[in-house]
């Protein structure tokens, strides 16, 4: 049974990793230059440093990431934990689609063993090469993490990739079951899998946790890699200033070291001087890893238990 | 290698069982096969004809109570010592005259289905013979 | 001993149409039985739910007395089942196939399977995809057969094949039957051959049994009357009408007689099989003719 399970996905397992080594011939040389480069430069000095020197540091260092950068932050990687599951969801559909289902129903083994390898070994893929992507990732943007704080890419970091392909794994399997129809369930699902993402991503996510609110007396406050959902100029209870910056013209003065800055004191009876931040913490990357993992894992494994039970219970 | 085979005529109207077992009768009757010979085996004639073995098992059942054939289990199906034995020299005789006859039809000017028809309608009146 | 494939009045409805209903039959073991019908008289219905692929919708199926849907486990092994399109994995070549017969299989006999497809001539790293149908059909054969199964179900096996493929395929069917004691079922709405081939008989239309029974008795059963007219009512009074025709003068009746017919009026022909089932699919038609018309 074991062979047949693996025999019958091979192309798509082929494909997936194929798909995982061109990635890892992409990330990995400049991945390795973008290391040494954190090192020789001795970016990590300068990363809670407010310097301008250090400024210039950190900005050197953000365009040593060049074009993968900008894909990478680009988001489009995003698709391939979606690929990755809609892929190995096609043995079983195609099985389903061309009736071959009944070759295996009428031998010696009874469907729940048949089914039960056959899902093992899907899921099983699925999550070595999501791990494969996730290392590579994860890896690839360690610098850049201790720059700019992990939740810049959390997308690409540790155990949320293995949700994401295994949310598009059910949603090819559930779908597939009930339009029969492989190419179009592949394209629906995939579909959904996109919507899903975008959903959570921009909507959900920050929602997840309450954030922390504060008011903060700096201009330009460090938070600690944080993730800033947002960042207003405030008065001191912390509502949002609504005048123009004109109105501090009269503020200036000159300060202790000659250079001219606004008077706290004039901003504050105009309403101004502080910042007001909603923010989640960087100590909560953890917690949100999770959540997201369980919540895209949960809801893969309630597809998948559809899909199997619909495939059993079919005449 | 199988000593006889067997052929069937679906058109005939006799039932495949029994046209093997003619074709047996006929062939210990004209000393083609004799006491010990075995039989085609059930998987020789069902290859060969693309019959139900069950066929071939009901001829070499009525072959067996007809005191023909026997069967030995694990080997086959043996012609008997008790079979009747071949015509010998009545059959010899029997042969020539009836290449002479078919001879002189085709000389009468007769054609398959005339003769067909002459041999037919003597086989009836044989067979009502014996039966009266 | 129990019957290879026994059925208590059997139906499976989809929505509201009812492919198969109160079909009640027994097929004993070593039988080759023919399943014949119109399309959509419901055979590859009973064929599925014979091996599991189905469940009923009202009364009940036995093989060896087992449930094959609920006691698959055990009932699997010792039933065979070729479905119509000959179902194989199109990218795995037939060595390929083999194995998944392997896998799949406990009772699986290796070494048979391999010299079959040494006597049909296929190579083993050919494709399953690039095979005839007649070679296709085969392969599944022998994959269905290697298994030993002790009963064999086998839907519209030879419809797709060229006649010199569908010789050589009931050809290797009846093989098996000869080697060990093998029951089959085929279903056909092809009827020549029958008679060579097979010795039960089961008769579908709309979803019922018309007839069944083995093709000796049906043959021996059944008869063509002619008479006149008047003599029709004391035949039906007695015998089972299967189809009259009524001339001006001479009615001719096909009748599955109740024992001997003494009545001397009648003219007593024998009838082969052919036109027996013709009769049988025949009268089934013009029930529903009339039915569609009332």
């Amino acid at each position: 049974m074991t062979w047949l399970s693996w025999r019958q996905q091979r192309t798509e397992t082929i494909v997936a990793a194929a798909l995982l080594a061109l990635l890892a011939v992409v990330f990995v040389p400049e991945g390795i230059h973008i290391a040494d480069y954190f090192v020789s430069h001795h970016v990590a000095r300068c990363v809670d440093s407010q310097t301008q020197a250090c400024s210039l540091v950190i900005g050197n260092f953000a365009l040593s990431a060049g074009t993968l950068g900008a894909l990478f932050d680009s988001g489009w990687l995003n698709l391939v934990p979606g690929l990755i599951g809609v892929a190995l969801a096609v043995p079983l559909l195609l099985d389903l689609e061309n009736g071959t289902i009944r070759l295996a129903w009428t031998q010696s083994v009874t469907r729940r063993r048949w089914l039960a390898s056959k899902l093992g070994f899907a899921v099983g893929t699925v999550l070595l090469v999501a791990g494969c992507l996730t290392l590579l990732l994860t890896w690839y943007q360690r610098p850049f993490a201790q720059v700019y704080g992990r939740w810049d890419h959390f997308d690409f970091e540790w155990i949320v990739p293995f949700g994401y392909a295994l949310f598009a794994l059910g949603l090819a399997l559930a779908i597939g079951v009930l339009l029969r129809r492989s190419a179009a369930a592949l394209v629906v699902a995939f579909g959904i899998y996109v919507v899903g993402r975008i959903f959570v991503e921009s909507w959900l996510r920050k929602r997840f946790i309450a954030p922390v609110s504060a008011t903060l007396r700096s201009q330009n406050p460090n938070l600690h890699n944080a993730w800033v959902i947002s960042e207003q100029p405030s008065n001191r209870a912390g509502h949002p200033f609504n005048g123009t910056p004109g109105v501090f013209q009269h503020c200036a003065k000159v300060g202790a070291k000659g250079f001219k800055i606004l008077d706290p004191r004039c901003m504050e009876r105009h309403g101004a001087g502080f910042t007001h931040v909603v923010y989640q913490p960087a100590s909560r990357f953890w917690e949100f890893q999770g959540i997201e993992t369980a919540l895209f894992g949960g809801v893969a494994l309630l597809l998948i238990a559809f899909a199997a039970w619909r495939v059993l219970a079919s005449d | 290698m199988a000593l006889i085979e067997f052929h069937l005529d679906s058109r005939s109207g006799v039932p495949t069982y029994l046209q093997l077992v003619q074709q047996v009768r006929h062939a210990v009757q004209l000393g083609i096969l004799r006491p010990g010979d075995q039989l085609p085996t059930v998987k020789e004639v069902v290859t060969n004809l693309t019959i139900n073995p069950n066929t071939v098992l009901k001829a070499y059942g009525a072959l067996e109570s007809e005191g023909i054939a026997e069967g030995r289990r694990g080997q086959g199906t043996f012609v008997t010592s008790s079979a009747p034995s071949p015509l010998g020299d009545d059959v010899v005789k029997l042969r020539r005259s009836l290449r002479d006859w078919f001879g002189r039809a085709r000389e009468a000017g007769l054609d398959e289905q005339a003769i067909e028809a002459l041999l037919s309608e003597q086989r009836g009146s044989a067979k009502a013979r014996r039966v009266a | 001993m129990t019957a290879a494939l026994e059925t208590q009045a059997l139906g499976r409805r989809y929505g509201s149409q009812w492919a198969l209903q109160g079909c009640t039959l027994e097929i004993p073991r070593g039988a080759v039985t023919a399943l014949v019908g119109p399309n959509g008289a419901g055979k590859t219905t009973l064929l599925r739910l014979a091996v599991g692929l189905t469940r009923p919708s009202a009364g009940s199926v036995r093989v060896f007395g087992l449930d094959p849907r609920e006691q698959a486990a055990e009932a699997l092994p010792r039933v065979g089942f070729l479905a119509q399109e000959h179902p194989l994995y199109g990218g795995f070549s037939i060595e390929e196939m083999l194995r998944v017969g392997r896998e799949l299989n406990p009772g699986w006999d290796d070494e048979a399977a391999h010299a079959r497809i040494a006597e049909l001539d296929l190579p083993l790293e050919k494709k399953v995809r690039t095979l005839s149908g007649g070679q296709r059909a085969q392969v599944a054969l022998t994959i269905a057969l290697a298994k030993r199964p002790e009963l064999l179900l086998l839907d519209e096996p030879v419809a797709s094949l060229d006649p010199l493929a569908r010789r050589e395929f009931m050809q290797s069917i009846l093989e098996a039957v000869a080697e060990r004691e093998l029951t089959v079922v085929l279903s056909s709405h092809i009827l020549a051959d029958l008679e060579r081939v097979c010795d039960h008989l089961v008769i579908l239309a709309t979803g019922r049994t018309q007839l069944v029974g083995s093709i000796d008795e049906i043959v021996a059963e059944h008869r063509l009357l002619t008479g006149p007219r008047d003599a029709a009512e004391d035949v039906t009074r007695m015998h089972d009408i299967v189809r009259e025709s009524h001339a001006d003068r001479q009615t001719t009746l096909l009748v599955k007689a109740n024992g001997h017919i003494y009545d001397s009026r009648w003219t007593v022909h024998e009838l082969d099989l052919e036109e027996i089932v013709l009769a049988y699919l025949g009268q089934d038609a013009a029930r529903r003719r009339e039915a569609v018309l009332s």
